[in-house]
C-alpha cells in the first residue's frame, strides 16, 4: 500500500506557495509512517492511478494555459474522481474546474471550463478582493484562517467547502466558499491552506488515510502548526473585531 | 499655480515641525487643485524610476552620478512614490510661475500608482527594472502589477528596461522608443532556474515554456520563447563582467566599477542606473565612477560589533522572496562560519495581514550549507517560521524563542559571526533589541 500523489503544474500553478500543501502533508505521512509517491508534472497527465491530484492557484492567465492543456483530460478527471480519486484545488485551479470563466481581461470571452465544478466563473481584473479571512469548516464549525486574492466571483450550485459568515467568499454575500462533493475539495484561498489550517489538513490526511486503507498507529499532535494556527487566528480575530 | 506652490510649500514647512511626511502637502494640494501637475515647466530631463524591487536604490544612485556630475537634481529622496509624494516633490522644488528649478527631475514611482502620477506629465525617460513577487496581499500578483503599469508607459517616454525579466520585457511591444540592459553570463549564472518557485518557466506572453541561455538570479537571465518569440531585447548597455570575490564590475567591457554590496540584485540596480545616468547626457566612464564604491544612505546592510563578534543586519522587503533569498545568498557565499537570527514579528509597517505563504518562496533550504550552524528564529509569527524550517529539513539547526530580546541574547553567545535577517517592518523592534543587549548603538 502507498498513496500516489500527482502534482500538477508545480511551475505553472504555484503564484503562494501552494506547493506547501504537499509538503505538509507529506511530512505528516512521513511521521505517521503512511508509505506515499509524489510526482510533479509540469505537463498534463492522466489522473488515473493516483490517490491524490493536487493543482495550486497561478495567475488568471496561466490559469487559462492550465484549462487549454487540461480539457483533453476532462473524461480522465471525470473516471479518476468516479473511481474515489481525490483533487485538491487552490485559487484559480478551482475556476477552472468550473463550467465557464468569464474573463474580462480577455476581451470579455466565454471559456469552456473542465465542467466538473457545477459552477460559473466571472473575472474582473480590475477589481480584485484581497485580505485575510475566517472561515469555518465541517459539522464542527471548525474555524479555517487563509487569504483571497482573486478577481473573481463564482455562482455555485452545489454544495461548499466552507462557510464565510460576512466574509467574501465564492460571491461577495453567499456565505459559502469553495466546493466540497464527489471527491472535489476546492478553494478560492491562495497558498498553504493546508498549512494554516491543521483541522483541514488532518480532515484531508485521514480522508486518504481512508482510501488506501492504511491506519496509522499513532497520529502526530500536530503541535507546532496548532501553535501557529492559534497566534494567527487570534491576532485576526481581535482585528476583525475592532473594524 | 503661484498659490499651489505656496500652500505646498507652507504646509510642508510645518509639516517639518511636526514632523510629518512629505505627502500630505501634494494630497492637500491635489485636492484644491487637481490640473496643476499638467502645469508645471519641467526640466528637459524628466527620469522615472518604477518595478518591485531596487526603485529607491535606483534613484539613490542615478541622483548621485547626476550629481557628482555637476547636475541639479530634484528627487523623491524621501522615497515618497505616490502621486501625492511626487507631487509634494516638485511643488517645494518651483518658482512661484511654477517653473521646477533643477536640470533633471527623478521619480521613484510606485508600480501601482504610476498610471495616475503621470497622467499629469509624461517623462522623458522610464526606467523598469523588474516586476517580482512583491507584498501579494497588496498587489495580487506580477502580471496584475504589469497590466496597471503598462498604462502608465506612454509614447513620449524613451522606455529603459532590464531585458533580462521576462514580464518587464513585455512593455516593449509596440512601444519603439526602448533601450535595453542586461548583463552578461557571469560565473554565478546557473543554466536553470533555482529556488522555490519559477516565474520565468513559462512565457508571459503565450504560457509556452521559456527556455534560457543563462539565468543570472530570480527571473532574470537571457531568455526567449520558441513559441510566440518573446525574447530578451538587445542591449544598449550591459555588465560584461562581475567578480563578487573581489567586489568588482565592469560596463560594457571597459567601465569598471567597486561594489560597496556584492549582492546580484545590487548590481542589476547598478547598471538600471549607469544605463539610465548615460542617456541623461552622462559619459558612460564617469557614471561608473561615480558608481564606483558608492554607499546609499538608505542601505539595507548594516555592519556592527556584539559581543566582539562581528555582526551584519541584513534588511529585506517584507513579503518579497527575492529580497530575502539576496540576504540568504550573501549569508552563505560569505562562507564564514556564523549563526543566523530571523525574526518576523509584523509583516507590513503599513496595514495589517496575517499571510504568511511568502515564507514559502523563501529558499530557507539554502541555510542547510556547512558554514550556517545555529539558525534562532524569533517574533510573533516564530512558530510560522519555525514550521517553514521544519519542512525545509532544519529542524536540527532552529531554536525558537517567541520574544525577540531574549532571543537576541540567546543568539549573541554562538561565538561566531552574527548575521541578523529581517524586513523593514521589523528593523526598528530588532535594532531596538540588538541595543538593550549589546548596548551597541549603530543599529
Amino acid at each position: 500500500m502507498s498513496i500516489r500523489i500527482l502534482h500538477l503544474f508545480p511551475d505553472l500553478m504555484n503564484l503562494y506557495g501552494d506547493y506547501a500543501n504537499l509538503s505538509i502533508l507529506t511530512r505528516y505521512m512521513e511521521l505517521e509512517g503512511c508509505p506515499f509517491e509524489q510526482i510533479a508534472s509540469n505537463d498534463p497527465v492522466d489522473p488515473s492511478g493516483f490517490d491524490l491530484v493536487f493543482i495550486g492557484c497561478g495567475t488568471e492567465r496561466s490559469s487559462l494555459r492550465a484549462l487549454e492543456l487540461l480539457l483533453p483530460f476532462r473524461d480522465a478527471f471525470s473516471a479518476f474522481l468516479s473511481g474515489g480519486g481525490l483533487l485538491l484545488l487552490t485559487g484559480t485551479a478551482y475556476e477552472i474546474f468550473c463550467r465557464t470563466i468569464r474573463d474580462d481581461g480577455q476581451d470579455g470571452a466565454v471559456f469552456e471550463g473542465l465542467g466538473l465544478i457545477p459552477g460559473d466563473v466571472s473575472r474582473t481584473h480590475r477589481k480584485r478582493y484581497l485580505g485575510d479571512v475566517i472561515y469555518s469548516f465541517g459539522e464542527k464549525e471548525k474555524n479555517i484562517i487563509g487569504f483571497v486574492n482573486k478577481c473573481s466571483q463564482t455562482e455555485l450550485e452545489g454544495p461548499a467547502l466552507f462557510r464565510t459568515g460576512s466574509e467574501p467568499g465564492n460571491t461577495l454575500t453567499s456565505g459559502a466558499e469553495g466546493y466540497l462533493a464527489g471527491g472535489i475539495a476546492a478553494t478560492g484561498l491562495t497558498g498553504p491552506v493546508l498549512i494554516k489550517n491543521p483541522d483541514l489538513c488532518r480532515w484531508l490526511l485521514d480522508r486518504l488515510y481512508d482510501k488506501a486503507g492504511f491506519d496509522p498507529t499513532q497520529r502526530d499532535d500536530m503541535t507546532v502548526q496548532r501553535q501557529a494556527f492559534e497566534a494567527a487566528y487570534r491576532e485576526l480575530l481581535q482585528l476583525k473585531q475592532k473594524m | 499655480m503661484f498659490f499651489a506652490v505656496i500652500l505646498c510649500k507652507l504646509i510642508r514647512a510645518v509639516g517639518r515641525l511636526l514632523g510629518r511626511g512629505s505627502s500630505l502637502p501634494g494630497q492637500i494640494v491635489l485636492k484644491l487643485f487637481p490640473g496643476v501637475l499638467a502645469k508645471l515647466r519641467l526640466p528637459d530631463t524628466v527620469i522615472a524610476v518604477s518595478g518591485s524591487n531596487g526603485k529607491t536604490s535606483t534613484v539613490e544612485m542615478i541622483a548621485h552620478i547626476l550629481t557628482e556630475n555637476g547636475k541639479t537634481v530634484i528627487w523623491n529622496r524621501e522615497g515618497s512614490n505616490q502621486t501625492e509624494g511626487v507631487a509634494t516633490t516638485l511643488l517645494c522644488s518651483s518658482t512661484l510661475s511654477g517653473r521646477v528649478k533643477g536640470d533633471v527631475v527623478l521619480l521613484e514611482s510606485d508600480e501601482r500608482y504610476a498610471r495616475l502620477t503621470f497622467r499629469h506629465f509624461t517623462p522623458t525617460h522610464f526606467v523598469i527594472t523588474n516586476l517580482y513577487r512583491d507584498q501579494m496581499t497588496r498587489n495580487g500578483h506580477n502580471e496584475w502589477i504589469y497590466d496597471i503599469l503598462a498604462d502608465a508607459v506612454k509614447d513620449g517616454s524613451c522606455l529603459i528596461l532590464n531585458a533580462d525579466d521576462p514580464l518587464v520585457a513585455g512593455f516593449a511591444r509596440g512601444h519603439d522608443n526602448t533601450v535595453w540592459y542586461a548583463m552578461d553570463r557571469t560565473p554565478y549564472s546557473t543554466d536553470t532556474l533555482q529556488g522555490r518557485y519559477h516565474d520565468g518557466a513559462f512565457c508571459p506572453v503565450c504560457k509556452h515554456p521559456l527556455t534560457y541561455d543563462y539565468v543570472n538570479y530570480a527571473s532574470a537571465g537571457r531568455f526567449h520563447c520558441d513559441h510566440c518569440g518573446h525574447a530578451s531585447g538587445e542591449p544598449r548597455f550591459r555588465v560584461t563582467e562581475v567578480d563578487l570575490e573581489h567586489d568588482r564590475i565592469v560596463f560594457d567591457g571597459s567601465w569598471p566599477a567597486a561594489l560597496s554590496f556584492n549582492g546580484l540584485y545590487n548590481v542589476y540596480n547598478m547598471l538600471a542606473a549607469y544605463s539610465a545616468a548615460c542617456l541623461a547626457g552622462i559619459e558612460p566612464s564617469r557614471a561608473a565612477d561615480a558608481l564606483s564604491g558608492f554607499v546609499m544612505k538608505n542601505g539595507r546592510v548594516n555592519s556592527f560589533t556584539v559581543n566582539g563578534l562581528p555582526a551584519m543586519l541584513l534588511i529585506s522587503k517584507h513579503e518579497n522572496s527575492v529580497s530575502y533569498n539576496s540576504s540568504i545568498d550573501y549569508i552563505v557565499r560569505s562562507g564564514e562560519p556564523c549563526d543566523v537570527l530571523v525574526m518576523v514579528n509584523a509583516i507590513s509597517r503599513k496595514y495589517y495581514t496575517g499571510e504568511t505563504s511568502w515564507l514559502y518562496d523563501i529558499d530557507f533550504e539554502r541555510l542547510a550549507a556547512p558554514n550556517v550552524g545555529r539558525v534562532v528564529l524569533c517574533g510573533k509569527y516564530c512558530r510560522d517560521l519555525e514550521l517553514r524550517f521544519l519542512l525545509a529539513g532544519l529542524q536540527e539547526k532552529i531554536s525558537v524563542i517567541e520574544d525577540p530580546d531574549a532571543a537576541v541574547a540567546a543568539f549573541s553567545k554562538g561565538g561566531r559571526r552574527l548575521f541578523f535577517v529581517t524586513c523593514f517592518a521589523d528593523k526598528a523592534r530588532l535594532g531596538q533589541a540588538i541595543r538593550s543587549v549589546t548596548g551597541e548603538d549603530k543599529i
